[in-house]
């Protein structure tokens, strides 16, 4: 089969036709800045770097594409939430002065403009210059940052949260959820203007490690839907992450008609591919910190060999199960990809469809 | 005569109000504020804890659960005999430095606390120095270690060597957890203990303390 770009090879999974070869798309935005000689904090708030951490690290390593991903707090802090800034790890929205001191004071909060609140504008010249550097070969997907259940967590703080959601008026968390949904589509769109293939949100707190699979059907589930359907009516493919053992609601997160999930590693990916429809592409999903940080070159080796025997291949990113962590030993990333290439070969698609 | 299977109930269904009035009435009759402790709040979390770690409840209905029991111990605990309640064991727990992530850590300290014992809970980015004072300082019998990040996760063996340089590390046992951490990282670092869920933790800390006695 003739070489596809690693853009060819990323839509080409997109649009259901047999890829070179399996793509991948490593969730390493921590470990992309190190790679680029940076630290994460000096980062942030400097959209050329963002681009140019992206730009180094794809260069050297080769993989497909890259998820312009940076913190969990930029939409919260876009509407008003408190970022710690730190130098070595992730922003994050201080919860302990929660910007919704009262769920009505939803009412009130202001609708963000892509190129001037917070870090909106930061975030979409990392787009714009990645996309001018490398776009024409390299898949380049956007971060939309949060999602609507995990925007309402930041912005009210998650505990108080949690514990609204059994005393509030379901009405008013609703509203409050919409709100969210609002805000993240402003920013999803905008990753598309600014020249993205695909953008995405994660949604972690949506999530069993929080709540249950009930409580997402009944607050997550619907804004995250509509966020998806208004995102790809507007033309770009949208992406949702849920972090933990998602395996009772992918099936609904399937159902939200997002052309792409990156699944956690807590699920088997084999029963994650039983259970959404086979449009959908799957992302994912070793874990990032066995074999990927604590494990040895072969235990990576293995884990993408059992990874790709599980989906044989169908509709299928290689990808990190979560965020991979900064300190990821080389070795291991490179053994990472080898093994994509390697058990994901056009040959070994073949003969993976072949016996069945 | 007030029904204290009714006040575990209230506590598992996280009813802060009927646990609190509940509490009360039974407190007014005379029992034995102890007994209302020990055999029907802790079973209460024990209950609830149990679902959470068996996926049938998630942390709204822990996080209510252990507020409705906070609000009912408020009550009872001034009403002991010695102003304290016979511990099961003394908890310093922490998210460690670098790493700012609170809820599953609270939840933990939540459930110890619902579970009998005595808990510290020292917040999140804390240092080796300020885990090795609390030990002394609280003659703490386990220590906890919490964090969310493949990063910050290696601090917990700073922490540990920090203890053992000390000269606490035979007083004092060490339980970790967080959503990286796993069984083997635990042992490569010298860790007496690890969990992946709130529940199994306060069993793992309550066979670590009949490990010691």
């Amino acid at each position: 089969m003739k070489e596809m770009t690693s853009l060819e090879r990323c839509m080409a999974v997109l649009d259901g036709w047999m890829p070179d070869m399996l793509p991948v798309v490593p969730q390493s935005f921590m470990f992309t800045v190190e790679t680029a000689g940076y630290k994460i904090g000096e980062v942030v708030r400097d959209g050329a770097k963002m681009a140019r951490a992206h730009i180094v690290s794809q260069e050297k390593y080769g993989y497909d594409g890259c998820v312009i991903d940076f913190d969990d707090a930029t939409i919260a802090e876009a509407v008003g939430a408190k970022v710690i800034y730190r130098e070595d790890e992730p922003a994050i929205v201080d919860e302990q002065q929660p910007v919704l001191k009262d769920l009505r004071d939803v009412y009130d909060m202001p609708i963000p403009d892509p190129g001037r609140s917070g870090r909106l504008g930061v975030w979409l010249e990392a787009t714009e210059r990645l996309v001018e550097a490398v776009g024409d070969h390299v898949f380049v997907m956007g971060r939309a940052d949060q999602g609507p259940f995990s925007i309402a967590c930041l912005l009210r703080g998650t505990t108080q949260f949690m514990m609204d959601l059994m005393t509030e008026d379901p009405g008013l968390i609703a509203d409050v959820l919409d709100y969210c949904r609002r805000i993240s589509a402003v920013f999803a769109k905008a990753q598309k203007d600014a020249g993205a293939h695909a953008t995405s949100i994660g949604d972690a707190f949506a999530g069993p490690n929080l709540i249950s699979p009930d409580m997402y059907r009944r607050f997550a589930f619907e804004p995250e839907r509509r966020l998806v359907e208004e995102v790809q009516a507007y033309g770009i493919p949208f992406s949702v992450h849920i972090c933990g053992d998602t395996t009772g609601i992918i099936e609904e997160m399937g159902r939200t008609g997002a052309r792409i999930l990156e699944v956690d590693w807590k699920l088997d990916m084999a029963e994650a591919r039983r259970l959404v429809p086979e449009s959908t592409v799957l992302m994912g999903n070793v874990d990032p910190s066995f074999p990927l940080v604590l494990g040895a070159p072969a235990d990576v080796d293995a884990a993408v060999r059992d990874l790709v025997a599980k989906t044989r291949g169908r509709r299928h990113i290689v990808s990190s199960g979560c965020a991979m962590g900064r300190n990821t030993p080389e070795a291991n990333f490179r053994a990472f990809i080898a093994a994509a290439r390697r058990y994901g070969s056009y040959e070994e698609l073949c003969r993976l469809n072949e016996n069945r | 005569m007030t029904n204290l299977q009714e006040l575990s109930d209230a506590i598992v269904a996280g009813r802060l109000e009927p646990a609190v009035d509940l509490t009360r009435a039974a407190l007014d009759e005379g029992i034995d504020p102890q007994s209302i402790i020990s055999d029907h709040m802790i079973p209460a979390m024990q209950r609830i804890g149990l679902r959470f770690q068996e996926g049938r409840a998630f942390v709204p209905e822990l996080l209510m659960a252990a507020r409705a029991m906070k609000g009912a111990l408020e009550l009872v605990k001034p009403r002991l005999s010695n102003g304290k309640s016979a511990t099961v064991g003394r908890i310093v727990i922490g998210t460690v430095y670098g790493d700012l992530h609170d809820i599953g850590k609270n939840l933990v300290a939540s459930m110890f606390e619902g579970c009998g014992f005595e808990v510290v809970n020292l917040g999140v980015n804390i240092t080796a120095d300020r885990f090795v004072e609390a030990i002394r300082s609280e003659r703490a019998d386990i220590l906890c270690l919490s964090a969310l990040l493949t990063t910050t996760m290696n601090y917990m063996k700073t922490v540990i060597e920090a203890v053992e340089k000390a000269g606490l590390r035979d007083r004092v046992k060490i339980m970790v957890g967080g959503a990286p951490v796993n069984q083997l990282f635990a042992d490569r670092i010298g860790a007496d203990g690890y969990s992946d869920n709130a529940n199994s933790a306060v069993l793992k800390a309550k066979e670590l303390i009949a490990k010691t006695v």
